[in-house]
């Protein structure tokens, strides 16, 4: 399938891969050429360089949908046939959403959201982000307002870690486990703790010796109030795990030919075949293009003749054919890493090659250009 | 005038994805050992880059001695706090059978934020670690390689969120001497590398930020990365002013390239937007973060080896005498 079906067809699209390779750049490219030719396409980023939010008008989001304004496509010359939306997740405010959401009522969600161990795993701790972006997606999704949302996923060093978030908190907050460990510990205090198997036990009075008793009943205390809304919690990262599996879902991945990038893209590959989900395709971001059809061989030896033919000029011809050789190696270098990595995967991805751009892409015009490099054909009015 | 970084304990390398942290700290390490100073280079996460710089294989936390005075060690978070139970703990036998619990093995697989503070707390234990029979310390320098920017501050934030969170026993207090040790102009100093483009400068300026404000950690150098520098020298450029000025020269070169010299021309052009980018950038990163800045160049090729590596930790060398 070509990454323009994709655009056309799918109702969620979402850009994983490694840090640093230009997935914000991506994401925002695919949801805009969708828009132009005529969907209502909301892109859903979590740090946006400053520059292209601002040009979108995505200053003060929140955690907000906003229409991005007809004057930033007047800019480029454009008029879009659809409408494009954009937000910028909070990762604090999603999670107390959904807690809020799935408490039966107002006292239970407050004595939630002001336990201390709570504040500090939905904020500072790693995969709350990675979850809440799932948990955002998935009330997006289920609102019914747009015809595509295109999701990039938060900066990790592992794309990976956006797959497990939901399951791993799920697993995390697991009522039962609360039962069966903490409650005893809790509700009978130490008249009921000898009851408690022996590893248990020796693992309190190890907890307790480590961290005070107090932290442990910060944390018992979240664990308790939050038993009666964990089914609630869990039955709703089952329907985003669906979500991800859906025939309107694909996963784009996007890479840079550096070699620490696409290992990292390799293991994403396995880990999504080995969960039956779709990868739509492959984009190749900052790719460097050789400036010429000529090979590095080839370029040795004709800079000699030009050497030879122009000696009089000899410290610039050195420093040119130096420079072009440079250029072309690069080129090579990429083309070489992006094959095998091609080799490797299962017949009918399409992939597309974006070359490294030496301006920023900051504005709908930039976007567009980069929308012409995925080969997505885009109607200019 | 200027930080000796290699006077601190611990130098942690910091940055966005992809920048080349893993070649600046190993770099970092030759440039110390090199000054004759007992190194142990951490990571956080086995990369595969650190594989290929030293050209073996390297075990999950193991310390490796890879080169001479140089060990590296990754941190395995199950396998420090196994150590960690058994040691500071002081239960010694008991340390299995706790960690061998399903019911524990269960929480730590789900549970957040355990593995960066035990991973923090190893740094702690290395740079606390004494040489045998001595008094000395057991490395003179320990250089992190940090994940990448987003969980590279989360990995330091750790510390002061558990502060928060455990507030009484053992714990608290080796908490707290972490914490302290992060935030010890004497021991700690926070690097970060960037490229001279647009992303990672912005990330680095706010990595920065958030690291004195709110981590209120000592922060050291900005080491730019792959910077291009421009293609000519005084000879060659005033040998390039002339051939352009020479139809019949320009004439000649277009016949010995079969694409009429099209390729040596839009390479030209190419280099020279890099180096306006690169400088941009650069000037950027001196105005927004300031001295001290490393400027390593753009190296072909861009592969990471041992020699490579040892080219860039001269690099930092000469930078660093220069500043000081």
């Amino acid at each position: 399938m070509q990454l323009s079906d994709l655009v056309a067809e799918k109702h969620i699209l979402v850009c994983c891969g490694s840090g640093g390779v230009g997935k914000t750049t991506i994401s925002a490219s695919l949801a805009l050429s969708a828009a132009m030719a005529g969907r209502k396409v909301l892109v859903c980023t979590i740090d946006p360089a400053k520059r292209l939010a601002d040009s979108l008008g995505l200053k003060e989001l929140g955690n907000e949908e906003a229409k991005i304004p007809d004057e930033a496509f007047h800019k480029a010359g454009v008029k879009p046939k659809g409408e494009l939306w954009g937000m910028m997740l909070d990762s604090k405010r999603t999670f107390d959403d959904l807690i809020e959401r799935i408490s039966p009522n107002p006292e239970t969600s407050r004595k939630i959201l002001e336990n201390g161990f709570y504040q500090n795993i939905t904020t500072a701790l790693a995969g709350s982000q990675e979850f809440s972006a799932m948990e955002k997606l998935y009330e997006l999704a289920s609102s019914g307002k747009y015809d595509l949302i295109v999701l990039d996923t938060p900066p990790s060093r592992h794309a990976l870690d956006f797959l497990d978030a939901p399951s791993k908190m799920t697993a995390f907050l697991d009522a039962k486990v609360i039962q069966w460990v903490l409650k005893p510990y809790l509700t009978a205090g130490r008249v009921g703790f000898k009851f408690v198997n022996r590893t248990a036990k020796a693992m309190f009075s190890i907890l307790e010796k480590a961290t005070g008793r107090e932290t442990i009943a910060d944390i018992a205390d979240f664990f308790l109030v939050f038993e009666g809304l964990y089914e609630g919690f869990k039955a709703r990262a089952g329907r985003v795990r669906e979500l991800m599996e859906e025939e309107g879902t694909a996963f784009l991945l996007v890479t840079s030919p550096q070699s620490g990038s696409l290992s990292e893209a390799g293991f994403f590959v396995e880990r999504l075949e080995k969960d039956g989900m779709a990868l739509g395709g492959v984009v190749f971001n900052r790719v460097h293009v050789s400036p010429t059809d000529l090979a590095s061989k080839e370029v040795e030896a004709i800079g000699e003749k030009a050497l030879e033919s122009l000696k009089d000029y000899s410290p610039a011809i050195t420093a040119l054919v130096d420079n072009l050789r440079l250029f072309i190696l690069l080129a090579e270098a990429d083309k070489r890493a992006i094959d095998l990595f091609l080799s490797g995967l299962q017949r009918g991805v399409g992939s597309v090659r974006v070359p490294y751009l030496l301006h920023d892409v900051h504005d709908i015009a930039s976007l567009l250009d980069v929308a012409a490099y995925l080969k997505l054909r885009v109607l200019r009015i | 005038m200027g930080i000796d970084p290699f006077e601190k304990r611990i130098l942690f390398i910091t940055g966005k994805g992809g920048v080349g942290k893993t070649t600046v700290a190993a770099a970092m390490a030759y440039a110390a050992r090199d000054r004759g100073l007992n190194v142990c280079l951490v990571e956080v996460t086995p990369s595969p880059n650190m594989r290929m710089i030293f050209e073996q294989d390297i075990p999950l936390y193991k310390e490796t001695e890879v080169d001479r005075n140089i060990t590296v060690l990754t941190i395995e978070p199950f396998r420090a706090l196994h150590e960690y139970v058994g040691l500071q703990l002081k239960i010694g036998g008991a340390a299995r059978l706790i960690m061998n619990n399903r019911l524990l093995n269960y929480f730590l697989n789900t549970a957040p934020g355990w593995r960066e503070l035990i991973t923090v707390g190893k740094i702690w234990h290395l740079q606390d670690m004494k040489a045998k029979w001595s008094k000395k310390p057991r490395f003179d320098l320990i250089v992190v390689d940090s994940p990448a920017t987003g969980h590279g501050l989360s990995f330091l934030k750790v510390p002061s969120v558990f502060m928060n969170i455990i507030k009484m026993g053992r714990m608290q207090g080796q908490t707290a001497d972490v914490q302290a040790m992060l935030t010890d102009p004497a021991i700690s100093l926070l690097n970060v590398v960037t490229l001279p483009e647009e992303m990672p400068v912005n990330e680095s300026i706010s990595l920065l930020n958030t690291a004195r404000d709110e981590l209120h950690m000592p922060t050291g150098f900005t080491f730019v990365n792959s910077a291009y520098s421009p293609l000519f020298d005084e000879a060659s450029r005033e040998s390039f002013e002339k051939l352009k000025e020479d139809p019949e020269a320009m004439e000649r070169l277009k016949e010995v390239f079969p694409d009429n010299a099209r390729g040596l021309f839009s390479a030209l052009e190419n280099r020279q937007a890099r180096v306006a980018q690169s400088q941009y950038y650069e000037n950027l990163v001196r105005e927004k973060i300031g001295p001290p800045i490393v400027r390593i160049p753009h190296l072909y090729p861009g592969r990471v080896d041992k020699d490579g590596v040892k080219k860039v930790a001269e690099i930092i060398s000469q930078n660093l005498n220069k500043d000081a």
